[in-house]
């Protein structure tokens, strides 16, 4: 708060928010089930909504902690009331499956890749989503989630070291494919 | 390749794997900048878009806080001066009873540990006098105050245990000055003795027990349900600082009387297990209990036990983010009523359509029922309000027609005008549940512009009902909602609102501290083995995790996380102070005589 005269966020902290929290956002919306462009969307359907209603923004702008649990709670609000209107068509989800695993097809190593994080904890897929998509920093993505940094690095790390554990799973288990 | 090229390598690979989906910054920005003009225009908000940023951002500045707050604030420390700064006008009243309190115990720690210190060093030594009763029979004066200082603390406990415990007012900081003169009676007491010659061990054990014996009445008083509604912060709350009293009580037993330490830990095992059965658990912020309960109910689809609050707990748990919920069994009972052409209960329908558990093909058969049917024809010719009163019951028919039916636009148009209809004026009962009814209406018929037109007249009913502090009476506990004007306050009313503030955000003037009380008292478990019925617990326990995780709480700072475990800190500092004072005291003879006694027979 230091050297800040005004605690009512301003045209310069939405600039701010939008480059901590943008990557992080989106893949926190992803991780919900919702495509990637559906994400960005509704990402940027919450930053609007956190400018509109900055009055009621208590705490300092500057703060992570503080921007982070607004922003999820809007993205929550925002992200319930579109699951509401889905609920309307049954049928065509019954249980909200986790999102679609980034699916890339230049080459098998990526497949590869790609098929094992569809294989990793809900909670992990979360995590590597939102730390990932833009290069965020784990305090950025433990502002979000509502954690700390330190939580946010062990998930990485555990996540990290399951998708390598499966990877190599798989590729001896080609190996032994190929070679019977 | 080693294992660290392999992470470096994967490191590189993930970032590759989601670059597709990347977002162009500029685009991004573009595209809030965008949606913050279309909003505006929706609400009609032409005065703030007209007017120039800077200038509004003045005009949001002066209703924050005071000059002089502002002022005042920029001379303390940083997390003191933004809670000045963010807790506007109710901060005095809110906070400086507190934290004044915590302040004090401070200060009467600190301030009584020098008095006993000096007690000790100038205790006189002198032959204990004769056993007297009465107040003016104790040899000098600190003596007489300090025994009528306890005997008023004592009474004051009893007092406030016999009138608070239905939890109209805190309990919390009342009890914390009557430690406060406990404490102040006690080293008046001791510092007597000191001058009179007579201070020993046994004597401060016994001036200490009292206290102690204070603290335990005080925290069982204050661990009840009732009054953990006032304790919204508190994390550890009256449980933890009960646990210090049962383990203090034991110590110091131990202490004066030498008891070996295996008995000691026996003692306090019995005494744990006994608090564990006993005493009302916190239920904690997180989806676990929640989820629990959702996956472990036994739904029976005669029956009508249950079935609302599974569904209100699974649209909870989906709203703050858990999908991969396991509705087998609720999937199971539906497919079994279907097939075998059960009338089940019309609240179970209402939870299939809330929680999405019947499908398409399923709805099309319960459709072709003969009174579904029926149900159906009179949704889409009939006119009027919807449904009211038993909304909840047929609520699923709505559900039920958009599955299996495709709306013409004069249908459609038709329905929504039904649910305008429906919106709850100022003579309707329940207007809360109602609301919230018309805004899922809304929502599932695509509308939900219209729930966005009616924001502030949703904001404004749910700040009319919530009950302040001067509206309380023993039927209406504040910070609760209540369903009318005449209505107590009630663990519905209180869901139905809560609901209502995660759809449309909460009102400035809502306290959602007080709401996180009033939810924690009805969610805290019996005890920690028991949990007495966890379907009448289940909607304040989803309303909780809504209002934890999906509305969010202000952010405390340091300074209000601990002002929130005063209690604790409290109770820690005079069972140190308690402690302080029985090993500093000269043992008596007694004391050494039954020591001694200890030694040889062991």
């Amino acid at each position: 708060m230091a050297g800040r005269a005004s605690l009512t966020p301003n045209a310069a902290d939405l600039e701010r928010w939008i480059e901590q929290f943008r990557g992080p956002l989106v893949g926190l919306l992803a991780s919900w089930g919702r495509d990637w462009r559906a994400a960005e969307e509704l990402a940027q359907d919450c930053f609007a909504q956190a400018w509109l209603s900055r009055e009621r923004f208590v705490g300092n702008p500057e703060s992570l902690a503080a921007v982070g649990a607004w922003l999820r709670g809007i993205a929550f609000r925002l992200h319930a009331v579109d699951r509401r209107r889905e609920a309307a068509r049954p049928a065509e989800a019954l249980e909200d499956e986790p999102a679609a695993p980034p699916m890339s097809e230049q080459d098998e190593r990526r497949e590869a890749l790609a098929r094992a994080f569809a294989k990793l904890r809900p909670q992990q897929q979360t995590v590597l989503r939102m730390h990932y998509l833009e290069e965020s920093s784990a305090a950025e993505v433990a502002a979000l989630l509502g954690v700390s940094a330190k939580a946010v690095e062990d998930r990485l790390y555990q996540a990290r070291r399951a998708l390598r554990q499966i990877v190599e799973r798989e590729s001896a288990r080609e190996a032994r494919g190929v070679r019977a | 390749m080693t294992r660290r090229d392999f992470s470096s390598t994967l490191e590189a690979e993930l970032f590759e794997l989601f670059k597709p989906y990347r977002p162009d910054p500029q685009a991004f920005r573009e595209g809030v900048q965008k949606r913050i003009a279309k909003l505006r225009a929706e609400r009609g908000d032409l005065e703030e878009s007209d007017a120039p940023p800077d200038e509004h951002d003045a005009k949001l500045e002066t209703r924050q806080a005071p000059a002089w707050v502002r002022k005042a604030a920029s001379f303390l420390p940083p997390d003191f001066g933004s809670l000045l700064l963010s807790s506007g006008k109710g901060w005095s009243a809110a906070l400086l009873l507190p934290a004044l309190t915590l302040g004090a115990l401070f200060g009467a720690f600190f301030m009584g540990k020098r008095s006993i210190a000096r007690s000790m060093r100038e205790a006189a030594p002198a032959p204990a006098p004769p056993p007297r009763r009465g107040y003016e029979t104790l040899p000098n004066r600190e003596q007489r105050m300090g025994s009528l200082l306890a005997d008023a603390a004592r009474i004051a406990l009893l007092v406030l245990a016999a009138f608070g415990f239905a939890g109209s007012f805190s309990g919390v900081d009342v009890f914390l000055v009557v430690l406060l003169a406990s404490t102040f009676a006690m080293t008046l007491q001791i510092r007597g003795a000191a001058r009179a010659g007579t201070l020993d061990r046994d004597s401060v054990s016994a001036l200490c027990g009292g206290i102690i014996f204070t603290m335990w009445v005080g925290c069982w008083f204050l661990a009840n349900p009732r009054q953990l509604a006032w304790q919204p912060d508190s994390v550890l709350g009256a449980q933890a600082a009960l646990v210090v009293v049962v383990t203090a009580i034991v110590a110091t037993v131990a202490l004066v009387e030498g008891l070996r330490p295996s008995r000691v830990v026996r003692v306090v095992a019995a005494c744990g297990f006994w608090l564990a059965l006993s005493v009302p658990v916190l239920t904690l912020s997180g989806p676990g209990r929640v989820r629990a309960f959702v996956e472990s109910q036994t739904l029976d689809a005669s029956r009508e036990r249950a079935w609302s609050e599974v569904a209100g707990s699974v649209e909870a748990l989906r709203d703050v983010g858990v999908n991969d919920l396991d509705l087998s069994r609720m999937r199971a009972e539906f497919e079994r009523a279907i097939r075998h052409g059960w009338n089940a209960q019309f609240t179970a329908w209402t939870a299939g359509a809330r929680t999405g558990t019947i499908d398409r093909e399923h709805w099309r058969l319960l459709a072709a029922r003969p009174e579904h049917a029926r149900r159906l024809r009179a949704l889409i010719d009939e006119d009027g309000p919807l449904f009211w009163p038993a909304s909840y019951t047929y609520e699923y028919v709505l559900s039920m027609l958009l599955a299996t039916h495709e709306l013409t636009d004069d249908e459609r148009v038709r329905l929504t005008e039904r649910v305008v209809q429906s919106w709850p004026g100022p003579e309707h009962i329940q207007p809360l549940g109602r609301m919230k009814q018309c805004v899922q209406w809304f929502d599932l018929l695509g509308r939900s512009d219209l729930v966005d037109a009616r924001r502030a007249e949703i904001r404004q009913l749910i700040s009319r009902y919530q009950v302040r502090d001067s509206e309380r009476r023993w039927w209406r506990r504040p910070g609760a909602f209540r369903a009318g004007d005449d209505y107590p306050t009630s663990v519905e009313a209180t869901v139905d609102a809560v609901e209502l503030m995660a759809r449309v955000g909460p009102p400035d003037d809502v306290d959602l501290r007080r709401v996180r009380g009033y939810l924690r008292s009805h969610a805290a478990r019996e005890g920690l083995f028991s949990d007495d019925d966890p379907v009448r617990k289940a909607p304040a326990r989803a309303a909780l995790l809504r209002l934890e995780r999906q509305i969010g709480l202000p952010e405390r700072s340091w300074l209000e996380a601990l002002v929130a475990e005063r209690l604790l800190i409290g109770v820690l500092l005079l069972v140190a102070l308690c402690w302080t004072a029985i090993a500093s005291a000269p043992p008596g003879p007694e004391h050494a005589l039954r020591l001694a006694r200890r030694v040889r027979g062991s």
